[in-house]
């Protein structure tokens, strides 16, 4: 364990579960239960960037939303600079947005679209009452320029503006009030190829500028790669790799890990790539496999995989995987 | 159409039946007294005693709710004291007159409406389109009881070619259709209008369009019968506006319906009619949104799949 | 043409009029005539309405060869068609205007509760709404009256409750949608209390489909106002509105029909301007609401 460790964390997330249940209030029908997040554990230091991948409907951005306290767990425990988020009455978890955020996968479904740009970014020192208007103001204008956005866009409506000011927008008004985290959830998806590397590496800059944490939720593993020092990775509500950054990518521990990483395109026509195929659509997560989640589609299970689960257990340093043949992969 | 939306459609109908009853029950005991409401201070002193222990007034008010809804089952609601007859009996006898002028109507307003405004969104942005619509506009904005006096001045003052009022002949009948039916025409051929032009637009049209289907079998085939699915909701509105509209026009033209019935009960206070034409009214309207949203849901396979979706 | 005085946005320029639909602007006027007529009528009109000249009984419009002085004619106690229709449109529109608004406010207030508190109290009152639209209000106004005899505060009332279910489950639907997407969501991770996020962010974003119902709303309690008075049953004399104007004509339309056609025009042109003004707003305001 290094010795940053010893201080701490920001955030510490424990056994986080959230079920849904579907078809409760319908009559002649048996409600049903969507796992979806199911024992969730990580923790993320001040300052540190977490990356949390995994393919739609695996959990992620539920976890994002229990984690800012947007949702509330069915069980588990959620702890932010040392205070539980999810016990929280209403007042201190309002105060309490001063130090969380997020920026979201939608740019203009986030802004009022009858508010210009400037007054957005103003809105949560209005809200919270910090400094006196000129002052305001002063931080606003920092804020367009800390993210790049030129001063003239500042009072033009959402809809004036393309999908990647509009992001830069939700960014600065998400970082005005200096959080200590930001967690980011499919910011750049919803953008533009062109534009996604642009607002990656601004998001990549404010960090280095603010030295807030992140936890960055995307299904993208290239650009969580270029973001992020540690990376997660999800599958059907649980975790199942996490490492650092290039311990992931250099020896993924487990077969899903794999496969995303085989999928990421290399701009080199020499060099050949072997894809891992997974089998089968994903199940639903309604009904999950017995056994090990992954084994209905992995490429190498065998019998032990649908009888016993794998638990996240330790397999390098600061490297863990659930995976009953992890050393395997590694070497 | 599944037994699961069956079962939701008719107990929501149950419920607002059942609301609207309680709300006549109320309504009628905040008034005064009741007895002398639905009988009248003038009846005989034994049929006051026979009522007021029929209807438990001593009762604690629980009690009096049932009995009340008893009554109702039994179709008793009260002696019209104008005609000292059972008042659910004096109800019944006008209904027919009522059907008879609001099917009628309805049948105009339908003849008239759909097609016109069909004809309109296949022809849209013509004279004819702003003609028709004008036209549309016009008929459900006049007031139905101003479009019946101009009728009655026009036509049985100066020309003297139709009757002004009363019943009994198909002569008698022109005006008061014309009357209560134009309001809905206007409104269903303005309907008719955008839901037609609404599928025409869509790219199953075009995709007809490109097969080569020919024109007119790519309107009643593929435009048709999806424009049609809103507009059957708006059918079941319609109806409402119907039972609104015969009150005025049934008065404006000595027609012997209903709607006159109540409103000269209203305007002698014989409460026990009023009450049983409300009962009435609530019973029709609840039964006839039942059968719309039952052939709703028959006709759009959408909303059968939608409503078992009910999200969490 | 150059009219410097005033500021660049507020000129009214041929060229800006030009923007708006000829009939549009014909109904705003005619409207605004209305509104003049209602605000000012005593100021306006020509003789007081209760005032009877017995010797000039049932006389025809002036420009129909009536006497000159009697504008409209007269009705059957001499009294000034003009005037009374004046007055008329007064109370009427003041009764229109009060009842809309009433049924607005609580309806759209309403809406945000049910939206706001859901569970049970939704339930509740969207069960009201399904009532209130399931009877054809004309006959719950009638029977109500029928029972608690007719006050004009109890007519107000009356006219207020026609109409609020559409705002509320039009309300109550956006709210729905909004809160669960979008900016409503942002806002609240800001850490924003829900009054400012349904009063600064919602509500004006809702404000043109309220602001439609509005127009929908209006015609509808005009005439359910005059057809009330119409019936006898709506504004009782000494006071008049348009409806009871109608109302009472209808018993000289053979001798005198300008009793009756002269307010059954003006409830006619109101109505229609308004409804006309108000698809135009529709179109303008989200071309994306279908025209019913």
């Amino acid at each position: 364990m290094s010795a940053g460790a010893q201080s701490p964390p920001l955030l510490e997330v424990r056994d986080l579960v959230r079920h849904f249940r579907i078809g409760a209030r319908a009559l002649f029908r048996r409600p049903e239960t969507v796992r979806a997040v199911d024992g969730v554990t990580f923790r993320l230091d001040a300052g540190e960037t977490l990356g949390l991948v995994g393919e739609s409907g695996c959990g992620k951005s539920t976890t994002g939303r229990l984690v800012l306290g947007i949702d509330r767990p069915t069980s588990g425990e959620i702890r932010f600079d040392g205070r539980s988020v999810d016990r929280l009455p209403i007042k201190d978890w309002r105060r309490m947005r001063c130090d969380m955020q997020m920026v979201f996968q939608d740019p203009y479904g986030a802004l009022d679209p009858r508010i210009s740009a400037a007054r957005q970014i103003r809105e949560p020192l209005d809200i919270h009452g910090i400094g006196t208007p000129e002052e305001r103001s002063a931080q606003v204008d920092d804020m367009l320029d800390a993210v790049r956005l030129p001063r003239p866009l500042r009072d033009r409506y959402p809809h004036e503006l393309s999908g990647g000011q509009q992001q830069r927008v939700v960014i600065a008004r998400a970082l005005v009030l200096r959080p200590k985290l930001l967690v980011c959830d499919e910011p750049v998806s919803a953008l533009d190829v062109s534009v996604q590397a642009q607002v990656v590496n601004l998001l990549a800059a404010l960090q280095r500028q603010f030295g807030m944490a992140y936890l960055f939720i995307s299904h993208d593993l290239k650009i969580v790669r270029h973001i992020c020092r540690r990376v997660a990775v999800m599958y059907l509500g649980e975790i199942v790799e996490t490492a650092d950054r290039k311990e992931l990518f250099d020896r993924p521990a487990h077969p899903y890990t794999q496969s995303l990483i085989s999928a990421i395109p290399v701009p080199d026509p020499a060099v050949s790539r072997t894809r891992i195929l997974l089998k089968g659509d994903p199940p639903s997560p309604i009904r999950m496999p017995s056994g090990c989640r992954f084994h209905t589609r992995c490429p190498f299970a065998e019998a032990i995989c649908a009888e016993q689960k794998p638990a996240l257990r330790e397999v390098g340093p600061r490297h863990h995987a659930a995976c009953h043949f992890a050393e395997r992969w590694m070497s | 159409m599944n037994l699961r939306f069956v079962c939701i459609k008719l107990l929501r109908a149950l419920v607002t039946a059942l609301i609207v009853l309680t709300f006549v029950f109320v309504v009628l005991r905040l008034s005064g007294d009741p007895i002398e409401s639905l009988v009248g201070d003038e009846a005989p002193p034994d049929v006051i005693e026979y009522y007021r222990a029929k209807y438990g007034l001593d009762r604690p008010i629980h009690e009096q709710y049932v009995l009340y809804f008893q009554g109702i089952a039994r179709g008793d609601m009260g002696i019209s004291f104008k005609d000292q007859r059972d008042a659910l009996e004096v109800v019944l006898e006008r209904v027919p007159n009522t059907l008879q002028l609001g099917l009628v109507s309805f049948a105009f307003s339908l003849l008239f409406g759909i097609p016109l405004g069909i004809l309109a969104a296949l022809n849209r942005n013509t004279a004819l389109d702003r003609f028709t619509m004008g036209f549309a506009v016009f008929g459900y904005s006049i007031p139905n009881f101003f479009l019946g006096i101009i009728l009655i001045l026009g036509f049985a003052m100066w020309l003297r070619v139709l009757p002004s009022s009363g019943s009994g002949s198909l002569l008698h009948m022109i005006m008061p259709v014309i009357t209560l039916g134009t309001a809905g025409a206007g409104s269903l051929a303005r309907f008719a209008r955008s839901s037609m032009l609404e599928v025409l637009n869509k790219s199953y049209m075009r995709a007809a369009t490109a097969k080569g289907v020919p024109r007119l079998r790519r309107i009643a085939w593929h435009a048709l019968p999806n424009a049609a699915i809103p507009i059957v909701t708006i059918i079941g509105f319609r109806l409402g506006d119907l039972i609104a509209g015969s009150v005025v026009t049934e008065t404006v033209f000595a027609w012997p319906g209903v709607g006159r019935l109540l409103v000269t009960s209203v305007g002698s206070r014989d409460l026990a009619v009023v009450q049983a034409i409300l009962t009435l009214v609530a019973f029709t309207m609840v039964i006839a949104n039942l059968l719309v949203d039952f052939i709703y849901g028959w006709v759009d396979p959408r909303i059968r799949v939608s409503s078992t979706l009910e999200k969490d | 043409m150059a009219v410097e005085a005033a500021p660049r946005g507020l000129r009214v320029t041929p060229r800006k009029l030009a923007k708006y639909p000829p009939l549009v602007l014909i109904c705003i006027g005619f409207l605004g005539l209305v509104l003049f007529a209602a605000a000012f009528a005593d100021l306006v009109a020509p003789k007081p309405y209760t005032a009877q000249d017995l010797l000039n009984r049932l006389k025809p419009p002036s420009f129909l060869g009536g006497p000159a002085q009697y504008l409209f004619g007269t009705d059957e106690l001499g009294r000034d068609v003009l005037s009374r229709l004046l007055y008329g449109i007064r109370v009427s529109v003041l009764v229109a205007i009060l009842g809309t608004v009433i049924g607005a406010v609580v309806g759209t207030f309403l809406g945000f509760v049910a939206a706001h508190v859901r569970g049970i109290v939704e339930e509740t009152i969207m069960m009201m709404v399904d009532v209130q639209a399931a009877v054809p209000f004309l006959i719950i106004a009638l029977a109500v009256l029928a029972f608690f005899g007719n006050s004009l505060t109890l007519f107000i009332i009356i006219m207020g409750i026609n109409g609020w279910e559409n705002y509320a489950r039009l309300t109550r639907g956006m709210v729905l949608s909004a809160s669960t997407h979008g900016y409503a969501v942002a806002v609240r991770s800001l850490g924003a209390k829900p009054l400012r996020i349904y009063g600064r962010h919602i509500l004006p974003n809702i404000a043109s489909a309220l602001i439609v119902q509005f127009t929908l709303n209006f015609p509808s309690t005009i005439l359910l106002e005059t057809s009330l008075s119409f019936l006898g049953l709506g504004i009782q004399p000494p006071l008049t509105s348009l409806g009871q104007m109608l109302g009472a004509g209808r018993n000289h339309l053979i001798l005198a029909w300008w009793i009756a056609v002269v307010p059954g025009v003006t409830i006619f042109l109101t109505t229609l301007s308004i409804s006309i003004v108000g698809d135009w707003l529709r179109d303008r305001l989200d071309p994306t609401l279908r025209g019913r």
